[in-house]
């Protein structure tokens, strides 16, 4: 039963990373990039997780696994906000150069 | 063919085409990314090879702090010399390809001959396995770096520090680049770094104190506090300076200086040199081991002798 769920917890969350990485090499702008990428993915890194932890079964191991996904999406909302920021300040320039 | 095959397989397939990539990409950026992602995948195989401590090392410095010093020195690049930094293709000269040829074949030929091999008794691997309990050390790759092979990872720190010097030599009179990132002084920006840095701090400590047992030790202690102290210097937190410390060149040596103290201290007590002291002497040895690699990985970024608080 419990390998059951966290199969389709993991199948669902290798779903979201390939929807991720579809929309980060189809999508037009830099910014429907971001959005792709970071929402997918953080997405399915927590399904994954979740998957993990329930095969493991140990709380100990399904704390570590959460910090390490709240670790992601630390990193991945700084640094989209980043460059997302940075591309708009150069979008801005080019405008006034132009 | 078995799940786990094709996965190897297809792991191999992947760090292949990022060499590849690496080696014959189109833009120096492009190939700098690459080579990051190469680190990952390395660090991937390492893990599935059942190494957790080179998994960890490759991670940690091969994907992570390489790939800053290079991406600092191609931001460098771009401020000395915009065109050869943005320049198109890469010179291939038929020699490279002969190069490239000759160690494919090289390394195949090793990697069939040891296919082939049998396993011989009373091998290294298993005296080392045997001898470990006598240092009471759990890690055998702890043993093999602090015990029975030291003199390698005392002669591996200097070269650490002599690279640092080389550097240092090499980057005297090049003109200061700070590599803050824009947008620093955003809040968001500052949350991230009061929540790495104490972790970072705690991971670094988790990984020197577990290293006797486990997967970790003094490099890849070492190697995540340098991330830190990247970190700090692209939030500009810490600024590069260009006035030598004492402190700071203590902090250099101070790994050198453990390692030759582990090695004589043994003979202060009548013994041979280099006899075994004991799991505390190696932890000591191993924190000093930490703070050297932090603080020269830290500094080769930061491409000045010391460093000084930023405006906060």
């Amino acid at each position: 039963m419990i390998d059951a769920l966290a199969l389709a917890f993991l199948l669902s969350g290798c779903f979201f990373i390939f929807a991720g990485t579809v929309g980060m090499l189809r999508l037009p702008d830099v910014y429907c990039r971001l959005h792709a990428l970071t929402k997918a993915d953080n997405l399915g890194l927590l399904l994954i997780c979740v998957s993990l932890s329930l095969l493991d079964g140990r709380v100990r191991i399904a704390l570590l696994l959460l910090l390490i996904w709240l670790l992601a999406l630390l990193a991945s909302t700084v640094s989209a906000h980043l460059i997302a920021r940075h591309s708009r300040a150069r979008q801005a320039s080019e405008g006034d150069g132009g | 063919m078995s799940a786990q095959l094709i996965v190897d397989v297809l792991l191999g397939l992947i760090l292949v085409g990022l060499a590849a990539q690496v080696a014959i990409g189109q833009h120096l950026f492009r190939a700098i990314v690459f080579y990051v992602a190469f680190g990952l995948a390395m660090a991937v195989i390492w893990a599935r090879l059942g190494a957790p401590d080179l998994a960890l090392a490759d991670a940690a410095i091969g994907a992570g702090l390489t790939g800053a010093l290079m991406m600092v020195a191609f931001r460098r690049l771009v401020e000395i010399d915009p065109k050869q930094a943005q320049a198109q293709g890469t010179r291939s000269s038929t020699l490279a390809v002969l190069i490239g040829v000759l160690a494919a074949g090289m390394v195949a030929t090793i990697g069939l001959t040891a296919l082939t091999l049998e396993h011989q008794p009373g091998h290294a691997g298993l005296q080392v396995m045997a001898a470990l309990d006598d240092t009471g050390l759990g890690n055998p790759i702890t043993g093999v770096l602090l015990v029975f092979r030291g003199f390698d990872t005392l002669i591996e720190m200097t070269v650490l520090l002599t690279a640092f010097v080389g550097s240092r030599v090499m980057t005297n009179r090049s003109r200061l680049y700070v590599a803050t990132i824009a947008g620093f002084q955003l809040p968001l920006v500052r949350t991230l770094v009061a929540v790495i840095l104490p972790l970072a701090a705690l991971i670094a400590m988790h990984l020197l104190w577990i290293g006797s047992d486990q997967p970790g030790g003094a490099f890849q202690a070492g190697s995540v506090l340098a991330g830190a102290g990247v970190l700090l210097l692209l939030t500009g937190t810490l600024l590069p300076a260009s006035k030598s410390r004492a402190l700071v060149r203590l902090a250099l040596v101070a790994g050198v200086a453990s390692l030759c103290a582990l090695v004589l201290a043994p003979m202060l007590r009548g013994e041979v040199a280099m006899a075994y002291l004991g799991r505390g002497s190696l932890l000591f040895a191993e924190a000093l081991m930490m703070v050297s690699i932090a603080t020269s990985l830290t500094l080769l970024f930061a491409g000045r002798p010391s460093l000084k608080l930023g405006r906060s």
